[in-house]
């Protein structure tokens, strides 16, 4: 990739303040020297100031009569809890007609088991998932560490990665703090089981931390952060896997058409090795040219709901891992 | 008084403490709702809808992600109900909010709503959250169901798009 591609990729996480102090020192670098990609980066900035402009200002004109409306509302909890007696004999009675049905709903689940194979083409619906089958893809694949539970990452770097980041963690910034204080309030649940594994220690390896179940607005979300560090003495630190999960965004890149499972990679990603899993069997090897990263599974997919995952190992060293469901009607 | 100790007491059914809540968040609701409405008047009844809904939710409110990212939640799922009705060829709404600038300037701010109605829901969506909510991919991916990276995706591609429609009129 050009360095001018590889700026403009990358403007938008600066802009955002999402890119790492190494990208985002790198993009200023060249911004500083570049009057195309500068040009790019002002009008992109300009864009956003006019953007935020579009947030009025003065009080709302609402404020008064929403007070009223407020006055008029029981305390929050009491409506809900109010509610939730109402619905005690609904949940009663669908319970009781939910056992009546079973038996009936069972055998006509046993009988659309027998699913048939994938038409020549179809039509798909897409939602994107917590990666954590391709964590575990990736694990497997690389045969590295499997993390239940997420250490610290400040303390896997080395002294060189740390003073890389500016000798300082990045978590200062507080919308940085809430994502850790809302992973830090998952772990503390007790719903979900922690186990503490030691850190490898043999050079070179890479170590997928997993994180289990995550909650967030009391609902648990099954998630996988994917970290790669290279152990190797001398250049060891964190790599960055988030970033270049973008190009294999399921939703926007990914597809399931007929029996061909493909994930779009950029044209200039180099010589790249991949994976696909699907349903959580083993990482088969996929083909990766034309821009995508491609497989045909052998024997096709049923029709049904699979889950598939993309693993890839790009040259410099950054693994990056996303799954999808994806359903065969 | 710090937020978490004004939620606490809202949550408890402090009116004044969520009255505050409310004086603080109230422009990025409101200006959440009216970049996806295009509406100024739909975008003012969706935002006092979403503060409304907000206090009957609160128990609901643990304070694992922040506070506006859960209000710009609701606000998104509100302006979405309430502007389905909305039909593509209804006239945008070309009411400046106050503290306009020159008459340029305001030229420029109906190009780029017009320029954002013309995005892909999803990017339009995705920039919104995150450059005119000010939420981090994180939240935004939450708000939204997706991936971080699928965030940044989306609001990089948002950017390039809006770059183009407006070409002439943003340096």
């Amino acid at each position: 990739m050009t360095s001018h591609a590889r700026v403009q990729a990358a403007l938008s996480a600066v802009l955002d303040g999402e890119a790492s102090a190494r990208v985002e020192r790198f993009v200023r670098r060249h911004l500083a020297t570049c009057a195309a990609c500068r040009a790019v980066a002002d009008a992109d900035a300009a864009i956003d100031a006019r953007a935020r402009r579009l947030v009025p200002s003065g009080t709302a004109p609402w404020l008064d009569d929403l007070q009223h409306r407020i006055a008029q509302e029981p305390r929050p909890g009491r409506a809900r809890r109010a509610r939730l007696r109402r619905l005690v004999p609904v949940l009663v009675a669908a319970v009781t007609l939910a056992a009546v049905l079973a038996p009936a709903v069972w055998v006509r689940m046993r009988q659309q088991e027998r699913v048939q194979p994938v038409g020549p083409a179809v039509t798909t619906t897409v939602r994107p998932m917590g990666s954590a089958s391709a964590a575990i893809a990736a694990a497997r694949a690389y045969e590295v560490a499997l993390y239940d539970g997420s250490p610290d990452p400040w303390m896997m770097l080395t002294p060189a990665a740390r003073a890389d980041w500016g000798g300082r963690r990045r978590f200062t910034d507080s919308r940085m703090a809430a994502d850790m204080a809302e992973g830090l309030a998952s772990r503390a649940d007790p719903r979900i089981p922690a186990r503490a594994v030691p850190l490898p220690t043999a050079p070179g390896h890479w170590l997928v931390v997993f994180s289990g179940t995550v909650m967030s607005e009391g609902i648990p979300y099954r998630e996988a952060f994917v970290v790669g560090v290279d152990l190797t003495p001398g250049r060891g630190g964190i790599m960055d896997t988030d970033r270049r999960a973008a190009p294999l965004a399921p939703d926007d890149d990914s597809t399931l058409a007929g029996n061909r499972l493909s994930a779009a990679l950029p044209k200039d990603a180099g010589p790249v090795r991949a994976w696909i899993v699907v349903d959580d069997g083993p990482p088969i090897p996929a083909t990766v040219g034309g821009g995508a990263i491609t497989l045909v599974p052998d024997p096709p997919l049923e029709r049904g709901e699979h889950t598939w995952a993309v693993v890839a190992a790009f040259p410099d060293g950054v693994l990056t891992a996303d799954a999808t469901i994806q359903r065969v009607p | 008084m710090d937020e978490t100790t004004e939620i606490a007491r809202a949550k408890a059914g402090d009116r004044q403490a969520f009255a505050r809540l409310v004086t603080r968040y109230q422009a990025r609701v409101r200006g959440l709702a009216r970049t996806l409405l295009g509406d100024a008047a739909l975008a003012e009844d969706v935002a006092q809808e979403v503060f409304l809904a907000a206090w009957r939710a609160l128990p609901t409110y643990r304070g694992q992600g922040s506070l506006a990212s859960w209000l710009l939640t609701i606000a998104r799922r509100k302006a979405i109900d309430l502007g389905r009705g909305r039909g593509l060829d209804d006239p945008l709404d070309e009411t400046i909010p106050a503290a306009v600038g020159s008459a340029t300037d305001q030229l420029v701010d109906i190009e780029l709503r017009r320029a954002l109605e013309l995005l892909d829901d999803r990017r339009r969506e995705a920039f919104v959250l995150v450059v005119v909510g000010g939420l981090a991919y994180g939240e935004a991916a939450r708000a939204l169901g997706c991936r971080s990276g699928t965030v940044a995706s989306r609001v990089a591609r948002a950017r390039a798009d809006l770059r183009e429609l407006l070409k002439e009129r943003v340096t």
